[in-house]
């Protein structure tokens, strides 16, 4: 009784989700097509997504934001700022998957090398060490970032806000 | 006479005991007129007086509500607000709804005063009235001034009522105006010898329509049109003397009259003018002309002479005339929001009028004087404190700058107009500085917010140019709009003040008081957060308007809001500005420090439910913008 | 805030009448009632929920008027961010997975810690200075408005869901092992209190409630491990040994439980919840918003710094706390039922070493710091589930963008009940699962789904809505139809024998997280569309915003 009752439930469950999602794609197809009509037939209805019906016409701001786009992407610190950031973020996100795919690597191909005690006599494996030394890295790894980012980072992006708005 | 009797007389005294103005009669007159009472029980939509009727009674109203209306048919159960918004927009349904009645209030004296009742008398909701018999009442006010004198105040005031919907407020104010309080023409003497031609001579060089004239002990008086009679239809020479063209017999009144009774007394003798005088003095002369001027518009006299001002003394003896202003418009129950818009507006006129005489013109042209916070909403009721800005174009330097913003913030001062506790004056260099420096300003403001400089982007969103150049103040906002792009993230958090504090409403809609204090904090529990949840949407949305009313009818059009919510946030947040308006100036009257303190058990009954639902609608709109700024997951 | 008092109250009393009732009724089959750690949990949740509104009307009593705005300093935040991330899954889950599998339990502290510092490295600077704080609005800044919502509201909601369901797991076992109520009973009443919950403390600080809720998950993890510790003489090598002899013998002590393997044994299993762990984070809902908590950027890194801290150092109280429960409970004939198993099971572990250091009080204690832990996450989670529905499904894609705001207030109300009844039905379901394992599916979903549309939107300028709708979708898919032909659903709940289930792992991340990320990268370059196009264009605006947080509002917005 009570196991079928757990089926029931997973299969509503999942019979909502697959169904919820047909219902959407089909909305979504449907809106879709409701739009183009709308804007096809010259309707004055703005679009949903025109929020700032004062700020002139949709022309008028995109060129306004290439002008602002372009204005930033010619401006020799944004791409300091996009370099370093990058190139360290990366960097240290590397170092961080290293250091714990290295530590899942060990425990899917070499189990029994964390299973060595730290030392002769001693329950202790070095697994836990190493397990607790992860933790730390990770803290010690967001630590340097966020002094990189709060200093230098922030003060280039900083500059460039001031320069081009 | 059984307990129960001797109960409800017991209630009947306590009752009557309360009510103005009847708790100011002796104790045996109180006891005589309670045993007199009785109590009836009406229900909906029963006339209880018809317009012509004489009165047999007065109703004292316990608890329901009783409307005065034109035609009885078309009262609805509608709170009076909706009502008294009708008489505004000309909706001619509601029209005829004049006032409510309810616990406390008494009807009809004017009409027991004057034998018949001019208007209909319609039970709005079940009520209980106790009846008090015609001629006891009639008797009670022949026997004792005090209750004589406090309903001759109220006819006068009910006379507002009785003029047409638009003349209301200024009818209102007019009622209680003394004669001092408006235009008095000087006044020209001539002596009897002067010729017609020397007498004109005179008007025009004093442009005035009337001279005063001299003869022996007596004064009399000559108008224009004395002369006109004179010389054209009578053929009389020029050069004749016009003392015997002069009326002797001088109607006079006192400054401190009624300026209603001087406009009974130029209809009754069907005269223009009066001659004011004190005792021997003669003050000048009050034209009839600037009696209907001052009743059609008090405060476009007070424009008037703030435009006219050519000194510092001058403009403020006009914005003297402020504060009486709001006070006459206000006792006699002004709109609140048309108040804050005249009284802005009046103060941007003073704001802009001294700077023109305080600026050189090259600081004029290279400047752009801002009011900031409640006056840039024009939300402000008394004066209040000086909350005031300089832009400065770049590159653009005065030696004397500083020397001037501190003169400005100084006179103003003199005229009445508080320092900004936050310092936020022109006199402060923070506030008075170049294009750029407020553009980094709004950089920090922005870039790194903090407590302190999220309440100055909030004075600072509700800037309004007054005088310069606004092309300043348009720059900075450019640049304000460009920092912020569509940043949710600042926006929330911005928006997040706006549930900082609770709305004093219960689990069972009770009103909750402060601690230590029979009171609620009324802009802390409504107004505040309407106001600063509307400016957050008005950031979002880049609106232009400044004021919070505009705001929200710029917002209802922008799909966020039920198509009735709205229009309901506007009554609630114009209710809620009301009754603090009328605290504070209670409060004004009697001498106490202003705070936004309100006691809800002074209010009537129908004004605690509009305040009840009022906090409800504030309420709702918290909801709102918690739910719009995602405050409940960020904050 | 004000209700909150009273309509908790009911729910509560209700709870302790019902356990009292219930304890009269069949007083042979439940074990003795914990009078004083009722008491004390009563107490405790009670004092909880008046510090929060003690802390809530702080801010809200200060006479400036402005003084909400901008308060909470980066350590604050740190608290309130490692306060949403500290579920009951960690404490209890980790706790109890430790219990069972010894070493194999730190996998799972370690990967949910890493994904702190990778979202930092990787992504957290382009969300900040994109300033969107939802999922659903990243992934709309240039694609399309209606197919994306749809997407990201169903990903989000199947996260929730099961995020929701671990915490009514340990909820309805808390409240079981408490009270002794029937565990149907105490998920029913758990999800009635969440839905009052939500309903009506929805203006308060939510920042306290986390605050305070981290300070005492911190405080009292603390303390259980140094009580924990103080048997051994402060000495984790005497802990480790104990531990060793009570699973096997003074002779043979069972060294198995101080290495890898017993949890995870195949390499691809490793990798796999290694791989779920670490995206998952950066794919919850609720979490992507705590970088908006704080206005300024400086102090918001700062508070993860502080956050990865306080998560990090719980983690290794957690694994201390899980270690002496091998020790304190395993052969404990009290926190056994007849059968010799652990009463209530694996996920009480914790909260039985509580009870053995501390006695009842101690007990009572931490069960209500639990109880109170897992009643403001839930309530995190639901209100981005709701809003998930109101605003993603129900405005942008149901009423095609014309319903206004307040109806969306109303919907996401009635999504906030909907999803409480989802919850308590699959918490009866789910009922015997471990907590940090079916978070742990929480993770390999929102790794498969939300994690590489989130990722590629930022990195890639040649993503599609196509692919990134058919990736997403694959990966939703395959992640949820893996877990159901998987062991756990497939034979655990579903009852099928042992062995027949048709993907043999526990941890469908490896599969669908590639999945996810192939069917988006084919489906992208695939795409030719003109719309395809203006999309590659929008990049270039996209990418100047995320990296300085100038720029253009996007073309789609809400």
């Amino acid at each position: 009784m009570v196991k079928a009752t757990r089926i029931l439930c997973a299969c509503v469950f999942f019979a909502r989700l697959t169904d919820h999602k047909r219902t959407c794609r089909e909305l979504a197809i449907l809106e879709q097509g409701a739009r183009t009509v709308r804007f096809a037939h010259g309707s004055r209805q703005a679009p949903a997504n025109s929020r700032y019906p004062h700020s002139s016409t949709t022309h008028g701001k995109l060129t306004m934001q290439q002008d602002l786009v372009h204005a930033i992407k010619s401006n020799p610190k944004y791409h300091e700022l996009v370099s370093k950031r990058s190139s360290f973020g990366w960097f240290m996100a590397i170092l961080m998957l290293v250091i714990y795919y290295g530590f899942i690597l060990i425990i899917a191909y070499a189990p029994s090398f964390l299973a060595q005690p730290v030392a002769a006599g001693w329950t202790m494996t070095i697994g836990i060490p190493i397990g607790v030394g992860v933790i730390l890295a990770a803290f010690a790894l967001t630590g340097i970032f966020i002094h990189r980012a709060n200093t230098v980072f922030d003060e280039l992006s900083n500059q460039i806000k001031e320069e081009v708005l | 006479m059984t307990t129960l009797d001797q109960l409800d007389r017991l209630d009947q005294k306590t009752f009557l005991a309360h009510l103005h103005p009847f708790s100011q009669l002796p104790e045996p007159e109180l006891e005589r007129l309670a045993r007199a009472l009785t109590v009836g029980h009406h229900h909906a939509g029963e006339v209880l007086l018809k317009a012509g009727e004489a009165p047999a009674c007065l109703y004292l109203v316990i608890d329901g509500a009783v409307w005065e209306a034109d035609d009885p048919q078309a009262v609805l159960p509608r709170p009076p607000d909706d009502a008294l918004d009708a008489l505004k927009r000309g909706n001619p349904s509601l029209v005829c709804v004049i006032a409510p009645y309810t616990t406390g209030d008494a009807f009809d004296v004017q009409a027991l005063l004057e034998g018949t009742s001019k208007r209909n008398f319609v039970v709005g909701e079940p009520t209980r009235c106790y009846r008090l018999p015609r001629d006891l009442f009639l008797h009670a006010v022949q026997a004792h001034p005090v209750l004589a004198n406090a309903y001759q105040q109220k006819i006068s005031q009910r006379l507002a009522a009785l003029r047409g919907p638009e003349e209301t407020e200024e009818m209102a104010a007019f009622a209680v105006a003394k004669i001092r309080d408006a235009y008095i023409h000087p006044p020209t003497f001539v002596t009897a010898a002067t010729s017609i031609h020397e007498t004109a001579l005179a008007m025009k060089a004093n442009k005035t329509n009337s001279v005063l004239v001299r003869c022996d002990d007596e004064i009399g008086i000559v108008t224009a049109t004395d002369l006109r009679e004179a010389a054209i239809v009578q053929r009389r020479s020029v050069d004749a003397p016009v003392g015997t063209l002069a009326t002797y017999e001088l109607i006079a009144m006192a400054p401190d009259d009624f300026l209603f009774n001087a406009l009974l007394r130029m209809t009754r003798h069907n005269i223009n003018r009066l001659v004011i005088r004190e005792g021997s003095t003669i003050h000048g002369i009050l034209e009839q002309i600037d009696l209907l001027s001052y009743l059609s518009n008090h405060s476009h006299l007070i424009a008037l002479q703030i435009e006219r001002a050519v000194s510092k003394d001058e403009l403020k003896w006009a914005s003297r005339d402020l504060v009486n202003m709001v006070r006459d418009l206000h006792a006699q129950g002004a709109k609140i929001r048309h108040i804050m818009q005249l009284v802005s507006e009046l103060n941007k006129k003073v704001l802009r009028k001294l700077f023109d005489l305080l600026a050189p013109p090259e600081l004029r042209d290279n400047s752009c004087l801002l009011v900031l916070g409640s006056e840039g909403r024009e939300e402000q009721v008394l004066k209040t404190d000086q909350d005031n800005a300089l832009i400065l174009r770049d590159d653009f330097s005065h030696p004397d700058l500083k020397r001037l913003t501190e003169e400005f913030t100084e006179c103003l001062l003199e005229f009445g107009y508080p320092r900004c506790p936050g310092n936020i004056m022109v006199s402060n260099p923070y506030w008075a500085k170049s294009v750029a420096a407020f553009k980094d300003e709004l950089f920090e403001w922005i870039v790194h917010p903090t407590r302190d400089s999220f309440l100055q982007f909030a004075i600072f969103c509700d800037a309004k140019a007054v005088a310069g150049d606004d092309n300043l103040l348009r720059h900075v906002k450019d640049r304000m709009y460009r920092l912020l792009g569509d940043h949710r993230a600042f926006f929330s958090q911005f928006a997040k003040n706006t549930v900082a504090f609770e709305t004093p409403l219960g689990f069972f809609t009770n009103f909750v008081l402060e601690k230590n204090r029979a009171e609620l904090d009324i802009k802390k529990g409504g107004i505040f957060p309407i106001v600063h949840g509307v400016r957050s949407l008005a950031l979002e949305y880049r609106l232009p308007q400044t004021n919070t009313v505009d705001r929200i009818t710029a917002l209802s059009q922008r799909n966020l809001f039920q198509p009735d919510f709205g229009v309901e946030l506007i009554e609630a947040f114009t209710y809620l500005s009301a009754l603090r308006a009328e605290a504070g100036l209670e409060k004004a009257l009697q001498g106490l420090p202003q705070d936004n303190y309100l006691n809800p058990k002074a209010l009537n009954k129908l004004k605690r439910e509009l305040l009840r639902d009022s906090f409800k609608i504030v309420n709702e709109f918290k909801k709102f913008i918690t739910y719009h700024f995602k405050l409940g997951m960020i904050s | 805030m004000r209700l909150l008092p009273v309509t908790l109250a009911t729910p509560l009393l209700l709870l302790a009448s019902s356990a009292f009732a219930q304890q009269a009724a069949a007083p042979a089959v439940q074990k003795t009632l914990n009078i004083p750690a009722i008491v004390m949990f009563l107490t405790f949740v009670a004092v909880t929920l008046g510090i929060t509104y003690w802390a809530a009307q702080r801010t809200k009593t200060a006479k400036d008027f402005y003084a909400a705005g901008g308060s909470l300093t980066g350590l604050q935040n740190g608290f309130a961010i490692a306060g949403d991330y500290m579920s009951a899954a960690s404490f209890l889950g980790i706790a109890g997975l430790v219990y069972t599998a010894g070493f194999d339990g730190l996998i799972y502290s370690v990967g949910w810690l890493v994904g702190w510092p990778l979202i930092m490295f990787m992504i957290a600077e382009q969300l900040k200075n994109l300033g969107k704080f939802t999922f659903a609005d990243v992934v709309t800044y240039r694609l399309q408005r209606v197919p994306m919502r749809t997407l990201a509201a169903t990903g989000t909601m199947v996260v929730v869901i099961l995020y929701l369901i671990g915490q009514m797991v340990g909820a309805g076992k808390l409240i079981q092992t408490l009270f002794g109520l029937d565990y149907t009973y105490a998920v029913v009443i758990i999800g009635a209190l969440m839905i009052t919950y939500v309903m009506f403390g929805g203006m308060i600080a939510t920042s306290w409630v986390q605050i305070i809720k981290a300070g005492l998950l911190l405080g009292g993890a603390t303390l259980i491990a140094i009580l924990c510790l103080w048997h051994f003489g402060f000495s984790p090598e005497e802990m480790f040994k104990q531990a060793t002899i009570v699973r096997g013998s003074a002779e043979a002590p069972n060294l198995k439980i101080m290495g890898p393997g017993t949890l995870v044994t195949s390499p691809i299993d490793a990798i796999s919840l290694g791989m779920a762990l670490m995206f998952g984070t950066a794919g919850l809902p609720h979490i992507l918003m705590r970088f908006f908590t704080v206005p300024d950027a400086k102090q918001a890194r700062r508070s993860v710094f502080y956050a990865t801290g306080f998560i990090g150092y719980f983690y290794i109280l957690t694994f201390i706390i899980g270690f002496s429960a091998i020790v304190f409970i395993t052969k404990n004939p009290d926190y056994l039922d007849a059968a010799g198993k652990i009463l209530n099971g694996s996920n009480m572990a914790a909260i039985h070493t509580s009870a053995f250091v501390g006695g009842p009080y101690m007990l009572g204690f931490i069960s209500a710091v639990a109880f109170a832990t897992i009643l403001a996450v839930v309530s995190g989670l639901t209100l981005a589930g709701a809003s998930a529905i109101s605003h993603d499904l129900y405005a942008n894609v149901f009423a095609h963008g014309r319903a206004n705001e307040q109806q969306e207030v109303f919907v996401s109300k009635m999504s906030t009940i909907g999803l409480g009844i989802i919850a308590v039905l699959l918490g009866i379901a789910f009922e015997n699962q471990n907590i940090a394992f079916l978070v742990g599916l929480t993770f390999a979903v929102a790794a498969s789904t939300n994690f590489p549309i989130l990722f590629m939107s930022i990195f890639w300028s040649k993503l599609t809505t196509r692919g990134a709708v058919i990736g997403g979708a694959i990966g939703l898919i395959t992640a949820v139809v893996l877990v159901v032909i998987g062991p756990t659903v497939w034979e655990e709940i579903l009852g099928y024998p042992k062995g027949s289930a048709l993907y043999p792992s526990k941890y469908p991340a490896i599969i669908s997280v590639t999945a996810a990320f192939l069917g988006i990268w084919i489906f992208s370059l695939l795409d030719s569309s003109e719309q395809a196009k203006r999309e590659h264009a929008a990049y270039e605006a996209q990418d100047v915003r995320c990296q300085t947080g100038i720029g253009a509002e996007g073309a789609t917005s809400h």
